[in-house]
């Protein structure tokens, strides 16, 4: 597939899809398509859960296109399509266990300059890694700013079990840097 | 409140990820253009549906054709039988010219394919009794009155075409009951049972009547729930739920004088504040297709005899709704259409006022009352509630009330 931009101008673009013009849902597509897989790839468990959001993400844009107001960012308004989708998948297909409210140390270690030298398929390889609820806790919260309260309430959790999750999350997260830094160059940085 | 994702480790993570695009497959694709096809085949079928739809209202226009426009003689033969098969229709008068004439006066019926009405019945099938010279008989004439005070008579609309005796509607009619030298209270009995106005025209109460009109409403809308505040107010105690519009198409069928049934199909918006959820108070904005179905009764009905008709209403019934589309505004991030129930169920009430601006245009105003069946608005369950102040105007066919 071609990461060609689209010939048309966002706005025209939109207006060729909702006259259900399918070169112009393809070109829409082609536009979006790799943000907003970047975007799956850091909810899903693999590349293939991510390509069926991607999907289902998709199909919810050409649906609801007649829906957007044109008074914000189109791609905002996508992402927010493919982050709710990404929550129905989880919702779906994990149970939720309620972790209890430990407070796990977070400690300000050399890792993140780490993060800067890791290439971003690494750095999501590792995120895919972390268990269903720690990446969506993860990810709600520090890719879409949302507050505990907002994702106990996204995903049917407490807010304990949500800043527990978190903190697990990066912990883990941290972890697994530390370790690859060591595997890679025989010391942590 | 805390600030989300004001450690380093966080921001390190978030400036890593920005602008990063990645290549899907090509099995994505597959599946969304796939999708397309299915939602254009469903589109095409909608407009055939609609087409369809609209073919067959069509044709129910047609086979309730303005009663006004119809001026042929073609049912007559159903008439004269309705009028002969009308048991109790004798007065003083009827009863002196069955006395001195025929010989036969048990029923209308009797009366008519008596003696002297062996030529007259023959001649009001035709409608031309009068101006064939065939009215010689008084006793004739005088059931040709009642013919065309009981509203029996097939009122000609063209009268150069085909005169007929005056009949509801036409000039000349109530001159034609008031020359028949019938007792002043028979009379009015006889406008009563016609159901004319005294200038002479229908009420419009009295005939089956399709309407076929517009309706637009101002409506507020409620949604009960534990997890949203609903739209009525916030917190703080401001009120946050909108008037919205509701309008579509209204079409009626009244059985009788009390009766009838109504259909509307309505694009019904609501909109308000308050979710709990996040703690943010994120702009609803929903909008429903609805189409209610309810039984009218009319009641306190006046105008039958003087001016042009006036009802109060009660209706109640039930509603289907589907939902259209459902927006939030920019601060919110996880309600999308599919976290709501597509469909929903409801029941209505409605008491209403309708005034007949002419014998064909009906004004009417009300207030009704929706309670919809639970449904899903993100994580909540809830039920919507909606009342709504509604005016709406009809353009009627009658169809004859045999």
């Amino acid at each position: 597939m071609s990461t060609s931009r689209a010939a048309y101008p966002e706005k025209e673009l939109i207006r060729q899809c909702l006259k259900g013009r399918a070169n112009a849902q393809r070109q829409l597509y082609e536009h979006f398509a790799p943000r907003m897989f970047a975007v799956c790839l850091r909810y899903a468990k693999n590349r293939h859960n991510a390509e069926d959001i991607l999907q289902e993400g998709f199909i919810k844009v050409f649906k609801y296109l007649k829906n957007f107001r044109g008074d914000g960012s189109f791609e905002g308004w996508m992402r927010r399509i493919f982050v709710n989708t990404a929550i129905e998948h989880y919702r779906k297909n994990s149970k939720v266990y309620s972790v209890e409210d430990i407070p796990v140390d977070y400690q300000e270690t050399t890792v993140n300059p780490a993060i800067q030298n890791m290439s971003v398929d690494e750095l999501l390889e590792l995120v895919e890694r972390l268990p269903n609820g720690y990446r969506m806790v993860f990810n709600l919260y520090v890719m879409e700013g949302l507050n505990h309260r907002e994702i106990a309430g996204e995903l049917g959790i407490s807010e304990g079990t949500s800043k527990s999750q978190l903190a697990r999350a990066r912990a883990q997260l941290q972890k697994m840097i530390a370790e690859r830094e060591l595997k890679e160059y025989g010391t942590a940085i | 409140m805390e600030q989300p994702s004001d450690h380093s480790f966080d921001r390190a993570f978030r400036e890593k990820m920005q602008g990063v695009e990645r290549m899907p497959s090509e099995l994505p694709w597959i599946g969304i253009s796939a999708a397309l096809d299915q939602m254009r085949r469903k589109r095409r079928r909608g407009w055939l549906l609609g087409m369809a739809f609209a073919a067959a209202l069509l044709a129910l226009l047609l086979l309730f054709k303005p009663f006004s426009s119809d001026n042929s003689t073609a049912g007559d033969e159903q008439w004269i039988n309705a009028f002969s098969a009308l048991p109790a229709w004798e007065t003083p008068a009827l009863r002196g010219g069955t006395e001195s004439g025929s010989g036969n006066s048990n029923s209308e019926a009797s009366a008519l394919s008596g003696t002297e009405s062996t030529s007259a019945a023959p001649a009001l099938k035709s409608g031309r009794m009068v101006e064939q010279g065939l009215a010689s008989s008084p006793l004739a004439e005088q059931r040709m009155s009642y013919a065309a005070a009981r509203g029996d008579v097939k009122p000609a609309m063209n009268p150069h075409k085909d005169p007929v005796p005056p009949g509801p509607g036409m000039p000349g009619y109530l001159s034609a009951i008031h020359a028949s030298g019938i007792p002043r209270d028979e009379q009015m009995s006889v406008e009563r049972k016609s159901f004319v106005l005294p200038d002479g025209s229908f009420d419009p109460l009295s005939f089956r009547m399709l309407r076929i009109g517009f309706i637009g409403m101002a409506q507020a809308t409620s949604l009960g729930s534990s997890g949203i505040d609903n739209f009525l107010a916030d917190a703080a105690g401001r009120k946050r739920m909108k008037v919205r519009a509701a309008y579509g198409l209204s079409a009626a069928l009244d059985f009788s004088r009390s009766f009838g049934v109504e259909v509307n199909l309505l694009i019904s918006s609501s909109e308000g504040q308050a979710f709990k959820a996040g703690g943010r108070r994120p702009d609803l904005r929903s909008n429903y297709i609805r189409v209610p179905v309810m039984l009218k009764y009319r009641f306190l009905r006046a105008g039958a005899l003087r001016g042009l008709p006036e009802a109060f209403c009660l209706k109640a019934g039930v509603e289907y709704g589907r939902l259209n589309w459902v927006n939030m505004d920019e601060f919110s991030n996880f309600i999308e259409p599919s976290q709501f129930n597509p469909t929903e169920f409801g029941a209505v009430a409605d008491i209403s006022y309708e005034k007949y601006l002419s014998p064909q245009h009906i004004l009417t105003s009300g207030f009704r009352a929706r309670l919809g069946s639970p449904g899903k608005a993100g994580n909540a369950s809830v039920r919507s509630a909606a009342l709504a102040f509604y005016l709406q105007l009809h353009y009627g066919f009658f169809k004859r009330n045999r």
